[in-house]
């Protein structure tokens, strides 16, 4: 009988046998359990939730992680970039999963297994050999139930400045904490300086699915609002009309264009320690982030103890975009304690915001000495003279009386 | 009349005396040095690994010096999971002794401190602090905790190559090594198949095809194919689960690795040429 002889990768040496590793974290795992790995509780009948899974892989270049879903619970599950995710090399692949459950679903607990394969770069084809591919496989679990909730929290409310005419944005960001989806009513009120209303506005038109997190943004009219600052007070309302959030926050309206002119006082910058009589230098470094050349000024006050004890000025410098200029003051302390320069930077009819610096200053004996010092050192001579009077006085009384013929 | 005058001039004096110096409170002060403090301190949080390699961690605070913001020169901070104590390892416990500090205003300055976390870090809650300090005093330390996600990784070689075998035999032994890359502990699932997924085969050949089962293996070296090695899963959903395989985190810079060992024996008829196959290691 002839012998036939089957070759299993003849060329050892010419194999590829390289090592590359391959990784997968899940985001915010809520119950961790041993034996799961992705746990999506509470679910209800029709429902959805989602999760994050990361990627990642050390192979040169790209590679191309193929996920499938096997058990109970493969038909409800999905992946929003796809089952054919490239992963490049050290970075952090962000990949949404998916659950959407049917109406049908009955409540339970159901199994499942995600396997993430990452697929070599090369096919092994033509090369003879076994080719090894790794992966990670991740038990995922789902709890359907019967009982909604209906739960959000507002993590952040903002308003931002805005220009003559053009709408304020105002935004919130929402994570649904229950397991329906939910939305919020956000409402806006716009007052002046007086406290008088201007204005107000409310939002109810994004849906937060269960388990997401969102930020509303929408923008309120501002036709009737000139120059200056406002207040708005923007609240967010949870279904039955209880209020979750409220913030109250000031923003500026300015003049059109006034985005275009832009700048920042970066520091204030000057000696920490210094001593009375001393000229300090006082730099406040600004910078132009405009698009357009504006003149610079800085104007500060220096405080001891809150008092006002000087008001201090630059000289007016032309700062082109993206500049960054000093501009510099003086100040001369007259006794000592710890100094605050606080001040900003007027430009182009703009002003800074406002930055401070401390200035120590020690005394020590560089102050002449009061005129209670100098009453004490009079007093202290006076009687020494009188004193030495008054004993030499005495001593020739005792010397005549002695001595007496 | 001098006596009158002498006593006049000592209680002037007395009188004086506390005025004085009183007023002289202002002409002899030295400003003494004070701590930073660190207000509350911000941090990445929740963070996510990369398997690997490291990724960066940021704590951030603000560090307040009644002396001004000048007079602040450094920030400190120490990550950790067990002890604030402990020297640096990159399982639990991670020192950046100069954070990087902005230009500041008034008495702050704020500090942003990183961490370059290896893959390793151990999953579960962290502490993270900040100090401050002017050259002279350092303040006390604030601190938050995060939470670092679990990581399951590993790296395996990509081929395996069992050379030539006469038909009937059973090839020499081969090994694939496994290394954790992550920050969990895992165990394997294996399976194999010959083109792919579930055709029953372990390899496939230029003539005929070897089924899934001929393709054994053990976690020690040297056992005998026939009595001491096991056969692996054929598809996905069946794979061989090898729970003893407990692939420990590499601890500190020692990685951490096991070999599996392999070996297939060819059918005595029915095959010929060059065969190929896959074979699938997953982290469980």
């Amino acid at each position: 009988m002839k012998k036939t002889i089957l070759m299993f990768g003849i060329m050892l040496i010419l194999l590829n046998t390289a090592f590359a590793a391959f990784g997968v974290s899940v985001e915010n795992m809520e119950t961790p359990m041993s034996g799961v790995d992705v746990f999506f509780s509470k679910m209800i009948r029709g429902g959805y939730a989602e999760r994050f899974i990361h990627l990642s892989s050390s192979e040169p270049g790209t590679i191309t992680s193929k996920i499938t879903v096997s058990g109970d619970i493969s038909e409800w599950i999905t992946f929003e970039q796809g089952t054919a995710i490239d992963v490049p090399q050290n970075t952090d692949v962000k990949v949404k999963m998916i659950v959407r459950l049917p109406e049908t679903a009955a409540n339970g607990i159901y199994n499942g297994v995600v396997i993430i394969l990452a697929e070599p770069k090369e096919s092994s084809e033509g090369s003879y050999a076994m080719s090894i591919v790794s992966g990670v496989s991740l038990r995922t679990r789902i709890e359907i139930t019967g009982e909604q909730m209906y739960s959000f929290s507002v993590s952040e409310i903002s308003i931002g400045d805005t220009e003559v005419g053009i709408p304020i944005k105002v935004s919130a960001k929402i994570k649904n904490d229950g397991n329906v989806a939910v939305k919020p009513l956000v409402k806006v009120t716009i007052s002046d300086n007086e406290g008088k209303e201007m204005s107000s506005d409310e939002y109810k038109e994004t849906t937060i699915l269960a388990s997401t997190s969102d930020e509303i943004v929408f923008a309120v009219p501002s036709e009737n609002l000139k120059e200056g600052q406002y207040w708005a007070n923007v609240s967010v309302y949870y279904e039955d009309g209880t209020l979750a959030k409220e913030a109250r926050s000031t923003f500026d309206v300015l003049e059109k264009g006034a985005f275009r002119i832009n700048g920042e006082l970066v520091q204030v910058l000057n000696k920490v320690w210094a001593k009375v009589g001393e000229v300090v230098k006082i730099d406040a470094i600004f910078e132009n982030k405009g698009e357009l050349i504006t003149t610079a000024k800085f104007q500060g006050e220096v405080y001891l103890d809150n008092t006002l004890v000087k008001t201090i000025s630059s000289e007016q410098l032309s700062v082109s975009p993206g500049e960054r200029i000093n501009l510099t003051t003086y100040f001369t302390p007259e006794q000592g304690g710890r100094y605050v320069v606080r001040g900003n930077v007027v430009y182009s009819e703009k002003i800074s915001e406002t930055k401070e610096s401390i200035i120590n200053v020690n005394s020590e004996s560089a102050v002449p000495p009061s005129a209670a010092a100098v009453g004490i050192v009079g007093a202290v001579v006076v009687a020494g003279v009188l004193g030495f009077k008054f004993m030499r006085k005495k001593k020739e009384f005792t010397l005549e009386k002695k001595y007496e013929p | 009349m001098d006596n009158k005058l002498f006593v006049l001039a000592l209680v002037l004096s007395v009188i004086a005396m506390p005025a004085a110096f009183a007023a002289n409170t202002d002409t002899s002060i030295i400003l003494g040095n004070s701590a930073p403090t660190v207000g509350t301190v911000t941090a990445t949080d929740p963070v996510t690994l990369v398997t690997a390699t490291t990724v960066t961690v940021q704590c951030n605070a603000t560090v307040t010096d009644l002396n001004g913001y000048a007079d602040i020169t450094g920030a400190s901070a120490k990550l950790w999971k067990t002890a604030d104590g402990d020297t640096d390892d990159l399982n639990d416990h991670y020192t950046n002794g100069t954070c990087a500090l902005t230009v500041g205003s008034g008495t702050t300055r704020d500090a942003t401190c990183s961490f370059s976390v290896m893959y390793s870090a151990l999953p579960g809650e962290w502490t993270c602090n900040v100090t401050g300090t002017d050259g002279t005093d350092t303040g006390s330390a604030q601190k938050t905790d995060i939470t670092i996600n679990s990581l399951k990784a590993l790296s395996v070689g990509t081929t395996m190559a069992f050379g030539s075998t006469a038909l009937g035999a059973v090839a020499v032994e081969n090994s694939t090594t496994v290394s954790n890359k992550g920050n969990a502990v895992i165990d394997v699932q294996l399976y194999t198949y010959g083109v792919s997924n579930d055709d029953g085969y372990s390899f496939n050949c230029a003539t005929g095809t070897i089924p899934f089962d001929a393709l054994k293996y053990n976690l020690t070296a040297a056992q005998t194919y026939a009595t001491a090695m096991s056969a692996i899963g054929r598809n996905s959903t069946t794979p061989l689960t090898e729970s003893a395989f407990d692939l420990a985190v590499d601890v500190d810079t020692t990685p951490s690795t096991k070999n599996i060992y392999w070996k297939v024996q060819v059918p005595s008829s029915g095959v010929d040429g060059t065969c190929s196959g896959k074979l699938v290691v997953l982290a469980i």
